[in-house]
């Protein structure tokens, strides 16, 4: 089981802490006035990897590209690491499309990137707001003039939990998928607004969950409703929350959320 | 004392001072309604084209009948001024045509919207920014930093591009390879490019089009989608991602050949091989 990685901790000045969180390596530094941050991301990772490190020196950091340098005022050594959710929607694929006849409902696990923010100071100024594993760029929606950029989840959604392999830069969301229309819904993709869901960590295995969504698929090609369990996911009922939504819902959430067959129309179209 | 108070009584009660009186008072009123009305539609969160053109429009009203009705008070007839006006209008509207077109196309553009402050278009072969819509002309800021003015109306006879109006874009990248190759393999690696470079939209699914069998190459389209903001970026990083793959992979992207035939009247060419000690001694 990885080790914990986020959480407040201290760099006191003249020191310097390194973490590795599954595919990203990351250092700061704490110097007279400034704060550094330089970070290396690889794109395979074999195995779930949490490393951390303190030093009681700091190495020259001004040679990495990376390297980011932050004034601040004062000798705070206040350091929060906090994981968060993307910014975007998130669209994930099943290994091979599937058909939900009407009336049929179905839950699917969807692996999501996580970010890493650092705040420093007892204001928790944020420093850092970066994805631990850059997803994908992808355009959601039923043709190239109506639609969102979303993020492309590295990781298809399966019909079961253990399929989706835990990773500490991934978090799982329990999506229940209700065909209410009366006609059968192929699901080749599938839109998870992830900015409106909060994070949890399950204390046994500290896997990081968000909450149960429920997305209902109603008559015509518009816009589907869709739901947020509030509280912990069914799946690990004693997780704990360790981050808030990015975006916080006015009333109820309509979103596009099942694609239709949109590259091959379009290819059709050319 | 009292001598003073008469001559200003009389001052007052004559005639011409009360009219001028009115009229200086109507200016007042026509200024302090062109403010009040100014200052509201500044206020009023318009798109900045059309707030500008209704300004400047209520402003001319209002000074024109201000301008009218106290002239009318101070005892000028008026009916002549409008006469003499109407006559210099006529001059004025033969030698204003130009003007009075950009001013109709600018309504006509600014009703129509194909394009709004901070979009990148192309007109005429002249790409940049849009900084200003204005009444009479667009102006663009070229990306070579150049202010360039084009008037309203031939921007409405001319084709105009935006490139900001929608979220993605696609990059043609036109690729050749040699004859020889294996062209699934080729797919392959392209897809396998897109793939690998995050700027690369995974929907709309990047395409492989064959566009011919050219003089040198086997000719194909590689259509690659991205954000608007990443539009260049992707250009750039898309070609030596290209360029780099193909290397890794032994395929070859040929440049042109020339096939050079002395016909059947003449004799063959004379070629002559030297090795290269030879070549060196024959030209030290």
């Amino acid at each position: 089981m990885p080790a914990q990685w986020w959480g407040p901790t201290t760099v006191p000045v003249g020191t310097s802490a390194y973490w590795q969180i599954g595919p990203m390596s990351l250092w700061v530094q704490r110097l007279p006035a400034e704060w550094r941050i330089a970070r290396e991301t690889i794109d395979e990772v074999p195995e779930p990897t949490v490393v951390q490190r303190r030093s009681s020196d700091c190495e020259d950091l001004l040679g990495n590209t990376s390297l980011s340098r932050f004034g601040v005022g004062g000798i705070d050594e206040y350091l929060v690491v906090q994981p968060a959710l993307a910014d975007r929607p998130v669209v994930s694929t099943p290994q091979r499309p599937f058909i939900i006849p009407a009336g049929e409902e179905v839950t699917l696990y969807i692996g999501s990137p996580l970010w890493l923010q650092l705040m420093v100071g007892p204001k928790r100024a944020l420093l850092e707001d970066v994805a631990l594993l850059q997803p994908p760029d992808t355009w959601f929606g039923p043709n190239t003039q109506v639609g969102e950029i979303c993020y492309a989840s590295r990781s298809f959604c399966r019909l079961q939990p253990e399929a989706l392999n835990p990773q500490p830069h991934r978090a799982i969301t329990s999506v229940l998928v209700q065909n209410h229309a009366s006609s059968a819904l192929y699901l080749d993709r599938i839109q998870l607004p992830v900015p409106y869901l909060s994070l949890f960590v399950d204390p046994a295995t500290l896997d990081l969950w968000t909450n149960d969504v429920i997305l209902e698929r109603v008559e015509g090609e518009g816009l589907d409703p869709l739901r947020i369990t509030s509280g912990p996911p069914a799946q690990v009922p004693k997780a704990t929350e360790v981050a808030p939504p990015r975006k916080h819902a006015s009333g109820n959430i309509m979103v596009r959320a099942f694609a239709t067959l949109f590259s091959e129309k379009q290819a059709a179209r050319e | 004392m009292s001598n003073f108070l008469e001559q200003v009584g009389a001052f007052i009660e004559n005639e011409t001072v009360q009219s001028l009186g009115k009229a200086l008072l109507v200016v007042l009123i026509g200024i302090l309604a062109a403010k009040l009305i100014n200052r509201r539609l500044r206020g009023g969160g318009m798109q900045s084209q059309s707030h500008l053109l209704i300004r400047r429009f209520l402003t001319g009203f209002i000074v024109v009948v201000t301008a009218a009705w106290a002239l009318s008070l101070a005892g000028v007839d008026v009916s002549v001024l409008l006469g003499t006006a109407g006559f210099l209008t006529i001059g004025v509207g033969f030698a204003a045509q130009t003007s009075v077109s950009n001013l109709i196309s600018g309504a006509f553009l600014m009703a129509e919207k194909p394009f709004k402050i901070g979009d990148v278009i192309e007109v005429g072969g002249m790409r940049g920014e849009v900084i200003i819509i204005d009444l009479m002309s667009v102006k663009l800021r070229t990306f070579d930093n150049l202010l360039v003015r084009i008037p309203n109306e031939t921007m409405l006879k001319a084709n105009v591009t935006n490139a900001s109006h929608f979220a993605i874009r696609r990059y043609d990248l036109l690729v050749g390879v040699a004859y020889k190759e294996d062209l699934e393999k080729v797919r392959a690696v392209l897809m396998g490019v897109a793939d690998s470079n995050l700027l690369c939209l995974r929907e709309p699914k990047p395409q492989i089009i064959f566009m011919g069998f050219g003089d040198s190459s086997v000719d194909l389209q590689f259509s690659v989608w991205a954000k608007r903001e990443s539009f260049l970026d992707l250009r750039n990083s898309i070609a030596e991602d290209v360029k780099r793959a193909f290397d890794t992979a032994g395929i070859e992207i040929p440049f042109p050949h020339r096939t050079l035939y002395a016909g059947s009247a003449t004799a063959p060419l004379p070629v002559r091989l030297q090795s290269s000690e030879s070549d060196s001694s024959a030209h030290p």
